[in-house]
């Protein structure tokens, strides 16, 4: 079968929808989660994932709503539960990980749960997405461009320095709570089209691609979404044409964006000298 | 004749929780003076800057800044746009950003027109300030590449394009070269005179103040001593 085949089925149509709207819109957290040094919260958000669906699966809940429901109570206590304890967010990221991850363990031994169905979480489809979870990523794809071009220069500052941003009089640790909230969002709809392992390719680094060779923060935002849907949708389509899994496919897409990437860096930079 | 007060702190009580940073410290900034204030690690510069940035409120004892006592958060933020903020030499970040753009933030509370998207007079202003600070020629360039003291002068660029008649700087020379501190001591005393600025400054060493300031205090136990 060629694409223009895969074009006529609903469920690649479906995939490829998800794969634009995801690479457009939520690649651009990985900016944030690059500037903000919040790398462990991607894996603390992931653990918490895996204690909301222990916790959802005793209370007899599909573990994907526990575990949506766990990240996004996790990315609104991260950034106050952090100034609380005086800890940086990515401390505090720690913190969640480990015990979200301990108390998880504790449930799937005292409750008899089985654990390799909450594990079945880190495995994601993104051909396995329904009509409901599709409108879901469009709509939150939609939410953070809006966010971003409204308060662009707010979250340039908070990313640039937020005690600066404090001093000049921007609302800082709102702006920074506001992204948190975001990230969590980005890599609990994430989980269900990659899953959780492959979480990285479609959240990070579509941005470590774009940071190394952008000269704004525009600039950043606007390659980091190019990439993303270039990865995400030249990912899904490769592995339609070659029957691959689509996870892989999109991760083995973004890599070959930051290596692109990397080598045209280098020779603008060779250039210029 | 005594010049006017700027700012002016009495019985200041303030630190975090409950321990307390700075105990009943007094002092008087007046209109066009420049205070340098010297305290080892920990002593409690940064928290006196927090309190007179109206960052962090304080436990007890009343500061003003030009007379308008930061006894609310309104208050407080309305103030934070009479002051400009140099903070401490940080490594830059991961986030790209031209030189033009890093003192534009500057402007933030003070200029900025619909949707927060800066003015032309604005960007007028940033280009006036780039001048003064010698770097009009690296207008457009990534403030990651610049040298410690040119990240140095974009900072006091950014405090400058506020239009605040006060200035706080925090180790402005300390993590330079010699011949970046002796170009930023000269462009400090500069734009002093130039703008009327009234400075203070905080280092942990009171060398570092030297050439800058009128007078130099030392922030002990958290009270201020003469030198």
């Amino acid at each position: 079968m060629t694409l223009f085949d895969f074009l006529t089925i609903p469920l690649f149509q479906k995939a490829l929808t998800a794969a634009f709207l995801s690479g457009a819109g939520l690649s651009l957290l990985g900016v944030v989660i690059l500037n903000l040094n919040l790398t462990t919260i991607r894996f603390a958000l992931m653990h918490i994932a895996l204690l909301g669906a222990a916790i959802a699966m005793v209370l007899g809940f599909s573990p994907l709503t526990g575990a949506m429901a766990g990240i996004i109570i996790a990315s609104l206590l991260l950034g106050p539960a952090g100034d609380f304890l005086n800890m940086d967010t990515g401390v505090s990221g720690v913190l969640f990980m480990t015990g979200s991850l301990g108390l998880a363990f504790l449930i799937f031994y005292k409750a008899g749960v089985p654990a390799m169905d909450a594990f079945a979480l880190f495995s994601g489809s993104i051909l396995a997405l329904t009509a409901l979870e599709i409108w879901v990523i469009g709509g939150l794809a939609v939410l953070i461009i809006l966010i971003f071009f409204l308060f662009y220069r707010e979250i340039q500052m908070v990313l640039f320095n937020q005690e600066l941003a404090e001093s000049l009089g921007v609302p800082a640790k709102e702006i920074r709570n506001a992204l948190l909230l975001l990230t969590g969002l980005a890599i609990g709809v994430n989980i269900r089209m990659v899953g959780v392992l492959l979480i990285d390719a479609a959240v990070l680094l579509p941005a470590v691609a774009a940071l190394s060779i952008a000269k704004s923060l525009r600039g950043a935002l606007l390659l980091s979404a190019f990439f993303g849907m270039v990865s995400q949708v030249g990912g899904v389509a490769f592995s339609m044409i070659y029957d691959c899994p689509s996870g892989a496919s999109i991760t083995l897409a973004a890599v070959l964006m930051v290596c692109l990437a990397a080598i045209y860096g280098h020779f603008v930079k060779s250039i210029r000298r | 004749m005594t010049r006017e007060a700027v700012v002016e702190i009495h019985d200041l009580v303030a630190g975090y929780g409950r321990h307390q940073v700075l105990q009943q410290l007094d002092v008087t900034v007046r209109r066009g003076e420049a205070l340098g204030i010297a305290g080892k690690n920990g002593a409690g510069k940064t928290t006196l800057f927090k309190v007179i940035l109206g960052l962090l409120a304080p436990m007890e004892g009343n500061v003003s800044v030009q007379g308008q006592i930061l006894n609310t958060p309104r208050v407080r933020r309305l103030m934070r746009c009479q002051i400009g903020y140099v903070p401490q030499l940080h490594t830059p970040g991961k986030m790209p950003v031209s030189v033009h753009d890093a003192v534009l933030m500057g402007r933030w509370s003070k200029g900025f027109g619909f949707l927060k998207r800066p003015r032309p007079q604005d960007r007028q202003k940033v280009i006036e300030i780039l001048q003064e600070i010698g770097l009009s020629h690296k207008e457009r360039q990534d403030v990651r590449l610049l040298s410690g003291g040119e990240q140095q002068k974009v900072s006091i660029g950014r405090a400058l394009v506020r239009e605040a008649p006060i200035l706080l700087l925090d180790e402005p020379s300390t993590y330079l070269d010699h011949s970046s501190q002796l170009e930023i001591i000269e462009l400090i005393r500069s734009v002093r005179l130039k703008y009327r600025l009234t400075l203070i400054m905080i280092s942990h060493d009171p060398e570092h103040l030297e050439g800058m300031s009128d007078r130099i205090l030392l922030l002990k136990n958290g009270r201020l001593e003469e030198r």
